[in-house]
């Protein structure tokens, strides 16, 4: 073999510019395959991104937590199993929707009308973002923190409506004729796919000003590697009867659809990963278009060697070896830019707040890159090896 | 020297008998090329092989330099028969005992004289770097051209290339060198000198040589001359 990649190393210096032919169209073959599993990649995840972001990430499991089930020491508890959970790759979140009429106002609209606008409050217990793809566009999201003014956070749509990081809001709760509110202020502003304007609260810290938010319903979500609703149940109820949460056996249900979202985009992956083959099928037939011309071109050469002792597997080899080379230069040359272009460009195409997360480095796509390259050349190659190799010896006398 | 070659000092180092050769002509006749030829080719001899065009000197040359093989006969190398074996074993076989110098030089052009030269020392049994570096260099000192080891053919005149090539084909001390018409495609002048180099150099590294010519002059350098009309041997003259 080493003598091979010698006579390999010399062939490639021999036609430099048939080899840097090859190699263009193999970087250009290798570099759409490439691209096409990253797009295909992309294009998956913003599918996905926006389910999970929408719904949960795969896979959550949602349940009902009755009215009246929750108080302030299973909150608590709630927010204390977050860590063992996080370390079991767990996640539990539960929205409670207060039982109230609830509103927001500035603090100087509550001072001048004692009435809050229309929004939607998400009263948080757990961690909703393990749950969630929920994406900040400013600021952060809520903590533990129970001082007043509470922490609150924004959706894109509440923002437009009551202002930015800082703002101080009126959390308004109304029961019967007579309404107060709990000062706030916004610490971020989230992007959670929402059309509604909705208001996010820490349940804890809401609860100790105003404990009838307790008195209504939650819905309970749980995230994990749950391969199916029974697992998923009997992790949900074991952790509700950890923090004391009553709930029902067969209480929890798929909630995401992200299994759905990845079957229907496999069939365009499909198409994607024909498109790349057929970028390689056409930088196979170049450089076997290649070869051919440069078999043709060196004949005399291969009945020379043969004639001073070459074997034809010697020539075979050489011929596969060289081309073996000008797959690798040329996977590594598009295996770096698509490395360049993933790790540089791709993450300022992606808006702030998207819950599309960048592509990571794609070292799947570069090892199939770098595989299809060295295939392709190898296949291109293999006709015009051949045929090197099965010169007529016998005519060495005779050109 | 050669030990193989010095065990078979008394007898042929090259030896054919009896060689029929056919060649298949267009409508599926066949034309005899060769009938009943015997040569023998005793170690450093020199033998030129001469007759008109189509006479069968090239077909003889291919035959004994074990790159066709003949319809009937037998060829012996250094004592061994050539009948039948692999061609992966002819590869061997003409790398280790055999020469070969082209009319038109046949040199690679994207090497250098020294990797030409070099060529059949990549092939066959290995040779170490260092050793291949000191054969080379002595098988272009051979034939005069030390000096021009980094340059490439297209830098070279005519008579350099085939003195190249003769450095090529002494390189591995082969026991016969053989010339197809080595200096046909030079002027008069570069090829008496091209001729002698290949003389000298074979006499000095004790290689017989056979060599296919229409040139007189050159067979008259020899120590035989074998002469061909129409597949047979028409005569011989030492």
């Amino acid at each position: 073999m080493p003598r091979w990649l010698s006579h390999g190393v010399m062939d490639l210096g021999a036609h430099p510019w048939r080899s840097l032919l090859s190699m263009v169209s193999l970087v250009v073959g290798a570099l759409a395959l490439v691209f096409v599993m990253l797009l295909s990649a992309v294009s998956a995840e913003v599918f996905v991104a926006a389910e999970e972001q929408r719904t949960g990430r795969a896979a959550t499991y949602t349940g009902v937590v009755p009215e009246g089930a929750l108080d302030l020491n299973q909150l608590r508890a709630v927010s204390a199993t977050q860590p063992w959970l996080r370390q079991q790759g767990l996640a539990t979140a539960v929205v409670i929707q207060p039982a109230t009429l609830s509103g927001i106002a500035t603090v100087e609209e509550w001072n001048r009308t004692g009435v809050g606008e229309r929004a939607f409050l998400s009263v948080i217990a757990g961690d909703l973002p393990a749950v969630r793809r929920l994406p900040m566009y400013a600021g952060r999201w809520l903590t533990d923190g129970v001082e007043s003014p509470l922490e609150v956070v924004l959706n894109v749509g509440s923002a437009r409506q009551f202002g930015g990081i800082g703002t101080e809001l009126g959390i308004v709760h109304s029961s019967g004729t007579h309404a107060d509110f709990v000062l706030g202020r916004v610490v971020g502003i989230v992007a959670d796919a929402e059309a509604d304007s909705v208001v996010y609260l820490n349940a804890l810290a809401y609860a100790i000003h105003y404990p009838d938010v307790l008195a209504g319903s939650g819905q309970l979500f749980v995230h994990g590697k749950l391969n199916d609703v029974a697992s998923a149940s009997s992790v949900g109820l074991t952790w509700a009867s950890i923090v004391g949460i009553s709930m029902q056996h067969d209480a929890l249900q798929r909630y995401d659809k992200v299994d759905q979202v990845r079957a229907e985009v496999a069939a365009q992956e499909q198409l994607f990963m024909v498109a790349g083959l057929v970028a390689l099928v056409v930088a196979a037939l170049g450089i076997l278009n290649i070869g051919l011309a440069g078999v043709a071109e060196r004949r005399r050469e291969m009945v020379v060697r043969r004639a001073v002792g070459a074997r034809r597997i010697d020539l075979l080899m050489e011929q596969l070896v060289a081309a073996a080379l000008v797959g690798l230069i040329a996977a590594g040359v598009a295996i770096g830019v698509a490395l360049l272009v993933v790790a540089f460009w791709v993450p300022t195409l992606i808006p702030v707040g998207s819950a599309v997360e960048p592509p990571g480095l794609p070292w799947a796509a570069a090892a199939v890159g770098v595989t299809a390259a060295v295939v392709t050349t190898l296949v291109g190659a293999l006709i015009p090896a051949t045929m090197a190799s099965t010169v007529d010896v016998g005519s060495a006398l005779r050109d | 020297m050669n030990p193989r070659i010095a065990a078979t000092q008394r007898e042929a180092v090259l030896e054919a008998s009896a060689l029929q050769q056919y060649v298949a002509l267009p409508g599926g006749s066949t034309l005899q090329i060769l009938d009943d030829v015997d040569v023998r080719v005793s170690p450093g001899e020199r033998v030129a092989i001469m007759g008109r065009s189509g006479s069968g000197k090239t077909s003889l040359l291919s035959i004994l330099g074990l790159l066709t093989a003949p319809i009937s006969g037998s060829v012996e190398l250094l004592g061994e028969s050539v009948a039948g074996i692999r061609d992966s074993k002819r590869a061997r076989l003409r790398n280790g005992s055999l020469g070969f110098v082209f009319q038109s030089y046949s040199l690679i052009r994207h090497l250098s004289a020294y990797r030409n030269v070099e060529l059949p020392l990549r092939y066959g049994r290995r040779i170490p770097r260092t050793e291949r570096r000191v054969r080379v260099l002595a098988a272009l000192e051979a034939v005069g051209l030390a000096g021009r080891a980094k340059s490439y053919p297209k830098h070279l005149s005519g008579g350099e290339q085939q003195r190249v090539a003769i450095a090529r084909a002494l390189v591995r001390r082969p026991a016969v060198i053989l010339a197809d018409e080595p200096t046909g495609a030079l002027d008069v002048e570069t090829a008496d000198r091209v001729l002698s180099v290949l003389l000298d150099a074979t006499r000095e590294w004790n290689s017989a040589l056979v060599v296919v010519t229409h040139d007189p002059q050159v067979a008259a350098r020899m120590d035989r001359t074998i002469h061909l009309d129409q597949g047979r041997i028409a005569g011989q003259e030492s």
